[in-house]
């Protein structure tokens, strides 16, 4: 990492930001959403590349009405490339599973203010629960922009921008007072996305994953639901963006680089603040091989996969501290067998299972029956999905079927 | 789901006639106009607007709908709007009618648009009345997902009153993390009778503190139509229950009072519950008094689980259940017409029998046995070892059930949970008591140490976690609290019950060691219809439980009796 970062010094923001529209690839242009059937003369004009600087006064005192106002990308109808400066594109080692969108993010840093690394620590809140403060996770100056587009493909082995229909943009954005989500909604001319107050659902949405043609109901939450993940002891968080996810190599326009790297020579984190040895999570994608994954690896596989798509939910400060089940990465699996392994669940019944993780048997497994379902009472995680990560359960079906013992 | 609104509206107005009696009784605010069902016609609601909007800060009325447009869909989206946008002591009024809402209404303190960066506090949703403004769930998801009704956290001093949350798809209306709740005239129903699909909770304020319900109707639940769960300072008051699985249950809260409520017709009437849910909240401390319990012999329509403590053990014919819970006392209440018994205490025991299961002392396969499974963390000490080790205790001590009017219903006794106590006391030719007492907690918790007892159990799970700590195996330092929960009761710790009329009372087991008949180390049943297990006073070195007001404070106004209720039978100073 450190001679990278040597070799960093001499790449300048400029480079970053004069990337644009190079992430669209040559693919050829097929029935797609994001640049619609009928370009007008207007659209195309609405929609020109041009050198933008991010509203950093709005962001911190506006609900802009429209995502185009805070100017954040280019093109005010492409925000998955060419972010204003001060941004930066980034992708997580596990990602959280959402219909199969593809996820375009992006953080944005005022200048001359970095992010800085905070090292977890449990605390007892004043119930006696041992309080939740995630290990690795960044604290992001103020005026900090992370934005997060979801784009559906119509095949998942055809993804990008051009062979999507952008559905939404969401903002979290860091005030002096805490985070603020704001989901934007792009319109049917997807020449700008609009401030959503009452969420979407967009019924019979269709697309093509393996070979196999999936309809859904395709969601977007309310800013009032964006609370039920998005919070750490009723504070509004980000998920994604922690060291242990970040920590993986990146295909920037001038070459691989780890993530953190980047952002340290970029001038968005600060590197001083970093443990010598950063923790990660193994790299898990939907083209990930199981048969690739040592025996003895799974477990942390696994873990990673239940932190990015059950924690921010089961864990003792989030919407789910009320249940029996706290999969975040940083605890041990031992630890009270909170990540359910012979453990009843207290609320959940039906389909004649038992326990939460039956060792051996995934099938008997509550945790991947309820992966496994699209049954609106029994899904997990209830918000956020309605196919089944079929990647995911293969993974964790695995990893439960390798677990040795008996539930007594 | 809507073909016995007829019948319905009959068991709705009756309610609210009861529901109005019990305000009345309690003093104070009566001045609201829920007790005529006149606008109700041909089983359609009219719908009519009457608000006046304001726009002072602090105290903005926000008016849902207009007099122009009350369509589903505008009522719907207003309500979203109203609370993604929503600030500190914002009153939203909902108009009168029936309204189809599409979506969980979900509302966060710390998720508005309209207020950032300080919690919203003191948002007030207030309908024409719980029969007049009915809103509508059955086709509601949330982003596809199963939806609450409502769905409340993070915020403080909020009040629902006076509408109708009918048919909601999981829970009707569920706040967490709140401090300072207000449930009044509020109704959540579903309304096809005994039906598994039916949603599950229908007030459910969990991990809150200061919870103020009364005056409220909840019927048809699948699992509990109120229910307060790991909770504090909880008034529950001059509610309806009826056609629910548990009518009222107050779990793994503490300071807890529940008064001149009615529960009727649901598969057990009043629940208090203690579980080993493993996440440092536990309950004592409630109070069950001047309440009418009746006929609640329903079949138990829930869900089916394999915990052990989900209502789907709940006995059908019962009306008060105490499980695993202690400091409660029960007092004043008319307890009629239960198939099966009118009071059931139990330890956890009899969920569970785990709870006695002896420690695995196999620390890290240091005994080199593959047969014994290696203890690595503390769920392998023992099946409840990490519970126990959370604080929880599956016993029920210091409880008192007196001067209650107990009366049974047409003996017809039922319950998987119970089948093998039914059965026992058929084959002994006697019924189940009125009181019926399981005694095997208290007896294992009685046996002196160093034999088999609870707290020899409990001990050697406390000596195991602290060898799993120093193997470096679970390095947590997890220690039992409070071992003595584990042993011997002592004056204050039994159960008493005394002056409930002409009933039978007794516990299944022996409680006293020297009394109990021992099998191969098994302890055997008793049962006998009635015993001196529960007789407090006197000489027999037994102190009945006397409990404690609880009280709810609320944007700085104190609920509770003897304190907002000082007029009401149970709370005027004597």
């Amino acid at each position: 990492m450190k001679k990278e970062l040597i070799l960093l010094t001499s790449i300048t923001l400029g480079l970053l930001t004069g990337c644009g529209g190079s992430s669209s690839g040559s693919d050829t242009p097929t029935d797609n959403g994001n640049q619609g059937g009928d370009q007008g003369g207007d659209q195309a004009a609405l929609c020109a590349d041009e050198v933008r600087t991010v509203q950093w006064n709005k962001l911190l005192t506006e609900q802009a009405a429209k995502l185009s106002e805070y100017q954040l990308f280019s093109s005010q109808c492409n925000p998955t490339t060419a972010p204003s400066e001060r941004g930066i594109a980034y992708d997580l080692s596990v990602p959280l599973f959402t219909d199969y969108a593809t996820k375009y993010r992006f953080v944005f840093v005022p200048e001359n203010t970095k992010a800085t690394y905070v090292s977890g620590t449990n605390t007892q809140t004043e119930s006696g629960q041992t309080m939740y403060v995630d290990d690795g996770s960044l604290d992001y100056p103020v005026g900090t922009v992370i934005t997060k587009t979801f784009s559906l493909p119509s095949n998942t082995g055809e993804r990008g921008f051009e062979n999507e229909n952008m559905i939404e943009t969401r903002l979290l954005v860091r005030r002096d007072t805490g985070w603020l989500a704001l989901p934007y909604v792009w319109n049917a001319d997807k020449t700008d996305a609009v401030l959503d107050f009452n969420g979407e659902l967009y019924s019979g949405t269709q697309l093509t994953h393996n070979g196999t043609e999936l309809t859904f109901d395709y969601g977007v939450p309310d800013p009032q639901k964006c609370q039920r993940c998005h919070q750490v002891d009723g504070n509004t968080e980000p998920l994604g963006p922690k060291v242990r996810y970040l920590n993986m190599d990146y295909s920037y326009d001038d070459g691989v680089e780890n993530q953190l790297a980047r952002w340290i020579s970029e001038g968005l984190l600060d590197g001083t603040t970093l443990p010598a040895e950063p923790e990660s999570v193994p790299i898990f994608k939907d083209s990930k091989n199981l048969d690739d994954i040592q025996v003895a690896d799974l477990e942390d596989f696994a873990k990673g996969w239940l932190d990015i798509n059950c924690a921010h939910c089961h864990n003792p400060a989030g919407d789910a501290s009320n249940t029996n089940m706290q999969v975040e990465f940083t605890r041990s699996l031992a630890d009270k067998n909170a990540h359910g392994v012979c453990q009843k669940p207290i609320s959940f019944g039906g389909e004649g299972l038992e326990f939460i993780i039956k060792p051996g048997n995934a099938a008997e497994s509550i945790m991947v029956y309820r992966m496994n379902t699209r049954d609106g009472g029994d899904r997990m995680p209830p918000l956020g999905r309605d196919l089944v990560h079929d990647e995911g359960v293969a993974l964790v079906s695995k990893w439960i079927d390798s677990l040795e013992g008996n539930c007594n | 789901m809507k073909t016995s609104i007829p019948s319905m509206k009959l068991g709705l107005a009756s309610a609210i006639a009861v529901a109005a009696l019990g305000m009345t009784g309690c003093g104070g605010d009566d001045d609201s106009s829920t007790s005529s069902v006149d606008q109700v016609t041909d089983g359609a609601l009219a719908s009519v607007f009457n608000c006046t909007a304001a726009s002072t800060e602090g105290a903005r009325v926000i008016c849902i709908g207009s007099a122009g447009d009350l369509t589903d869909a505008t009522v719907s989206e207003e309500l979203v709007t109203a609370l993604s946008t929503a600030k500190s002591g914002d009153t939203i009024i909902l108009p009168q009618g029936r309204f189809n809402i599409a979506t969980e209404l979900t509302f966060d303190g710390n998720g508005s648009l309209g207020q950032v960066g300080t919690m919203v506090e003191g948002l007030t949703i207030r309908g024409a009345g719980m029969d007049k403004t009915i809103l509508d769930f059955d086709a509601a998801t949330s982003g596809g997902a199963k939806a609450d009704g409502f769905f409340v956290s993070n915020t403080k001093d909020i009040t629902f009153e006076d509408f109708g949350v009918y048919e909601a798809p999981n829970n009707a209306i569920k706040l967490k993390k709140t401090d300072g709740i207000i449930l009044r005239r509020i109704a959540t129903v579903w309304e096809t009778d005994y039906q598994s699909t039916n949603g599950a909770y229908g007030l459910y304020p969990v991990e809150t503190q200061n919870v103020l319900i009364e005056d409220c109707f909840v019927k048809g639940s699948a699992d509990a139509g109120v229910y307060v769960g790991q909770s504090s300072n909880i008034v529950v008051r001059n509610t309806i229950a009826e056609k629910n699985v548990a009518g009222i249950e107050i779990e793994n809260s503490t300071n807890a009072d529940v008064y001149g409520n009615t529960a009727t017709g649901n598969t057990g009437g009043i629940l208090i519950f203690d579980l080993p849910i493993g996440n440092g909240l536990y309950g004592s401390g409630v109070r069950i008094f001047n309440n009418t319990v009746t006929d609640n012999n329903a079949p138990n329509f829930a869900n089916a689980s394999d915990f052990a403590g989900g209502v789907h053990i709940v006995p059908p014919g019962t009306g008060v259940i105490i499980l695993s819970t202690s400091d409660v006392e029960i007092y004043d209440n008319t307890i009629t017409g239960h198939q099966t018994t009118a009071v059931a205490l139990s330890s956890y025991v009899l969920a569970d029998d785990k709870v006695l299961q002896a420690p695995n002392q196999d620390i890290g396969g240091a005994d080199a046995d593959d047969a014994t499974p290696a203890v690595m963390a503390y769920g392998d000490i023992a099946t409840y070892a990490p519970e126990f080790l959370d604080g929880w205790s599956p016993l029920v001590r210091s409880i008192n059930i007196h001067d209650n009017t107990i009366e049974a219903g047409t003996y017809a006794p039922q319950g998987s949970l119970i089948r093998d106590i039914i059965l026992g006391y058929t084959i002994n030719g006697s019924k189940v008591p009125d009181i019926l007492y399981d005694g095997i907690g208290e007896l294992m918790a009685q046996i002196p140490q160093g034999g088999s007892g609870l707290l020899d159990i409990a001990g050697g799970i406390d000596q195991l976690a602290q060898a799993l700590d120093a193997n470096m195996l679970q390095s947590d330092g997890a220690r039992i609290p409070n071992l003595a929960e584990f042993g011997a009761y002592g004056a204050g710790d039994y159960v008493c019950a005394s002056n409930n009329g002409d009933i039978n009372q007794a516990s299944v087991f022996a409680t006293n060691p020297a009394q109990a008949v021992f099998v191969n180390g098994e302890p055997q049943p008793q049962l006998l219809q009635t015993d001196d297990s529960m007789t407090c006073g006197g000489n027999t070195g037994k102190t009945p439980y006397v409990g404690a007001a609880a009280t709810a404070t609320i944007a700085g106004t104190v609920y509770g009796c003897g304190e907002d209720d000082t007029t009401s039978t149970a709370c005027a100073p004597e």
